[in-house]
């Protein structure tokens, strides 16, 4: 399954746009020189102020294989195969964030890489990202039902998914990221999950995933970039 | 079904008058008139019994239609509206950041129009929320609708409950006493109540544990006592 960098990162405030422009081309800059580029920024969203933490970026990298995972952390951490660009980067831009939470994802056998998503025309206006929390052990259980009932009926009330995945080195984490093409949309998804009727499909996979859910942390996002940026042709 | 959109900004050192005089003046009225969203509280967390210096607010959305057009207009570094923009960028003269929550009320949670009209007001509030059994928060909030009535009786009104959206483990309600001194009787007696006593024991297959921070309105707060005029300042 592809392997994917998650961050969340904290950003200066009135800074957001500035900080993820300058990752996505610090990072879509580097991809080219390699001939990487195409393919490898799912997405970077701002997050609204209206559920969690704020303000905060959102970052999505499709690294693929844990090779080229390990071969991205080298090129910060391995004395011997330090990037030094993105060193200079990384000093240079203090001023747009503070910090943030990393974590690496591996994908589900249903989600849709870039190119997948982008054949496909996913995308939207307004983004929902969960981090879902299950008993130690029971994500892989959550994300198979989540594929074989969840996905249809969520994307039946107007969501598309962007992708589930499992998170590394967490045994009771995953991830969870719907796309909605216009807020009217989101409102319909929003509307059927809080109150439609008791047999809908939606309802019917909210009263399954109690067997495994044990909590959520929800965000709403709006794309800064999502599966293409200038830096990532 | 209305939304609510409860918003809690972490203020910068003594920034705490500055920002709620500027959300008085400034994103308030502009927020009611372009977006139609109701303010039902503003104030500050108090600090001894939470996080400090805070201030909280929480608005009143009529349906999730409403909900998803405000966050269509919501603030981003490239949203294209000037006024909205100027304040927002202004504000962090004062904040340094917030936490947010979206909340559905319970069918049975009194809108902003059905308080104003039997008058539930004060000063003094407080925060609850409620970590549930995964599943059950349809159930716990049915449960505290039991609550609320034994808690009338003793002083405390209810200003809302809520279920809080997309988890399926957490509920919220806010509550009303008339000033600091009932707040402080109403913990004073609690230990001895027989009767709130029962009801923490019948909801124990449902509710995990809660935790209450205590909040102070603002002057101009929607449920500020009438009558109540004053000058002063929160700081």
């Amino acid at each position: 399954m592809a392997i994917y960098l998650h961050e969340l990162v904290n950003v200066v405030p009135t800074r957001a746009d500035d900080y993820l422009d300058g990752i996505g081309e610090h990072h879509g800059t580097q991809r080219q020189q390699r001939s990487e580029a195409a393919n490898s920024m799912l997405g970077l969203w701002t997050v609204l102020e209206a559920s969690g933490t704020w303000p905060l970026g959102v970052n999505l990298w499709q690294n693929g294989t844990w090779q080229r995972q390990a071969q991205a952390l080298q090129s910060q951490f391995e004395p011997r195969a330090q990037n030094p660009e993105l060193k200079k980067w990384w000093l240079a831009n203090l001023g747009l964030r503070s910090g943030g939470f990393d974590r690496i994802l591996e994908s589900t056998p249903y989600s849709l890489d870039v190119a997948g998503l982008r054949a496909s025309g996913v995308g939207g206006e307004l983004f929902l990202h969960q981090i879902v929390r299950t008993r130690a052990g029971d994500v892989g259980d959550f994300l198979d039902a989540f594929g074989a009932d969840g996905v249809a009926a969520v994307e039946g009330e107007g969501a598309q998914l962007v992708g589930a995945y499992r998170v590394c080195n967490h045994d009771h984490e995953a991830i969870v990221i719907l796309a909605f093409r216009t807020p009217r949309d989101f409102a319909r998804f929003s509307g059927a999950w809080h109150g439609g009727s008791a047999g809908s499909a939606l309802r019917r996979w909210r009263t399954r995933e109690d067997a495994w859910v044990r909590g959520k942390d929800t965000l709403l996002m709006k794309p800064r970039w999502f599966l293409s940026s200038p830096w990532h042709p | 079904m209305a939304i609510y959109l409860h918003e809690i900004s972490a203020i910068d050192g003594g920034g705490k008058e500055g920002y709620l005089e500027a959300l008085r003046t400034g994103w308030v009225p502009y927020a009611e008139r372009t977006r139609g969203m109701r303010l039902v509280w503003v104030g500050s967390t108090i600090g001894s019994t939470a996080t400090w210096p805070e201030t909280m607010a929480l608005w009143e959305l009529r349906d999730w239609d409403h909900f998803a057009d405000v966050c269509d207009r919501m603030y981003t570094d490239h949203a294209d509206e000037p006024e909205m923009t100027a304040w927002w960028r202004a504000s962090f003269r004062f904040r340094k950041g917030a936490r947010s929550q979206v909340l559905v009320g319970a069918p049975w949670s009194p809108t902003l129009d059905a308080l104003l009209a039997s008058g539930v007001s004060g000063t003094s509030y407080g925060f609850t929320r409620y970590r549930v059994v995964p599943g059950k928060v349809d159930a716990f909030l049915d449960a505290l609708r039991v609550r609320a009535e034994l808690d009338a009786a003793r002083g405390r009104r209810l200003v809302g409950a809520y279920e809080v959206a997309f988890t399926n483990d957490a509920a919220y309600a806010i509550w009303v006493h008339d000033d600091l001194v009932t707040a402080g009787e109403y913990q004073r007696l609690l230990p001895g109540e027989a009767e709130i006593a029962a009801w923490q024991r019948s909801v124990r297959d449902l509710l995990e544990r809660s935790t209450e921070w205590w909040g102070f309105a603002t002057p101009h707060c929607p449920l500020w006592p009438k009558g109540y005029g004053t000058d002063a300042k929160i700081w």
